[in-house]
């Protein structure tokens, strides 16, 4: 149930995060699901201890991690009800060491941060800016 | 079913601004838990893990797709 509520994982993408699931099925029974559910994110099958280390093994659960070049870190977990307020772009952000990164956030100094609703954008024009119908479009509320 | 009283539109605006007082609190706390997190301290991951992917094996480094962040859920199926 809770795939069904995930929000379409390029908001996320366009504050420099990623968006995966992962399991122990393998590819071919992942990818007909994912078909036949119409989900498009990314999902992996776990191959070794990763599960067990994180937490993961016995119960669902969302890890987050940082990645700094080659270097990665866990920065925080949650599941059980924890798992169950997820789904929103927001929702996933505030679980992140970055945030949302945007200006009002209480976050430590020299995090990236920009103003809100100017990141935001409509979910094909992040990589085709060609696709924006320009500001005078926004500013007549045509949408 | 037991439903509460229907009420004026004016005791019904009073009641939802009431309400509101308490959202914002709720709102506030939520965005100091946030901030709370982002202080969290940070794990080294020291293993190297592998994963399948459509296209063969991957690191978990390599799941990131190039970002600096990773929000992975583990899912049983």
């Amino acid at each position: 149930m809770g795939a069904d509520q995930v929000a379409n994982p390029v908001h996320l993408n366009a504050r420099d995060t990623t968006f995966a699931w992962a399991s122990r099925a393998p590819q071919p029974d992942i990818e007909r699901l994912k078909a036949r559910m119409g989900w498009s994110w990314p999902w992996y099958t776990i191959t070794d201890e990763w599960d067990a280390d994180f937490g993961v093994d016995e119960w669902h659960g969302t890890n987050v991690f940082f990645r700094d070049g080659d270097q990665l870190f866990r920065t925080y977990f949650t599941d059980n009800r924890g798992d169950e307020a997820l789904g929103g772009t927001w929702s996933y952000l505030d679980l992140t060491a970055l945030g949302r990164q945007e200006t009002w956030e209480d976050s430590p100094e020299g995090y990236p941060q920009s103003a809100p609703y100017d990141w935001w954008n409509w979910h094909d024009e992040y990589d085709h800016p060609e696709l924006a119908q320009g500001p005078m479009r926004r500013a007549r509320g045509d949408w | 079913m037991d439903t509460p009283p229907v009420v004026s539109a004016q005791e019904w605006e009073a009641a939802r601004q009431r309400l509101l007082v308490q959202e914002k609190e709720l709102t506030r706390a939520r965005d100091a838990m946030a901030a709370q997190r982002r202080r969290m301290p940070w794990l080294r991951v020291e293993k190297k893990y592998a994963f399948d992917g459509p296209a063969g094996r991957m690191s978990l480094a390599d799941l990131f797709e190039g970002r600096r962040q990773l929000v992975i859920y583990r899912a049983f199926f």
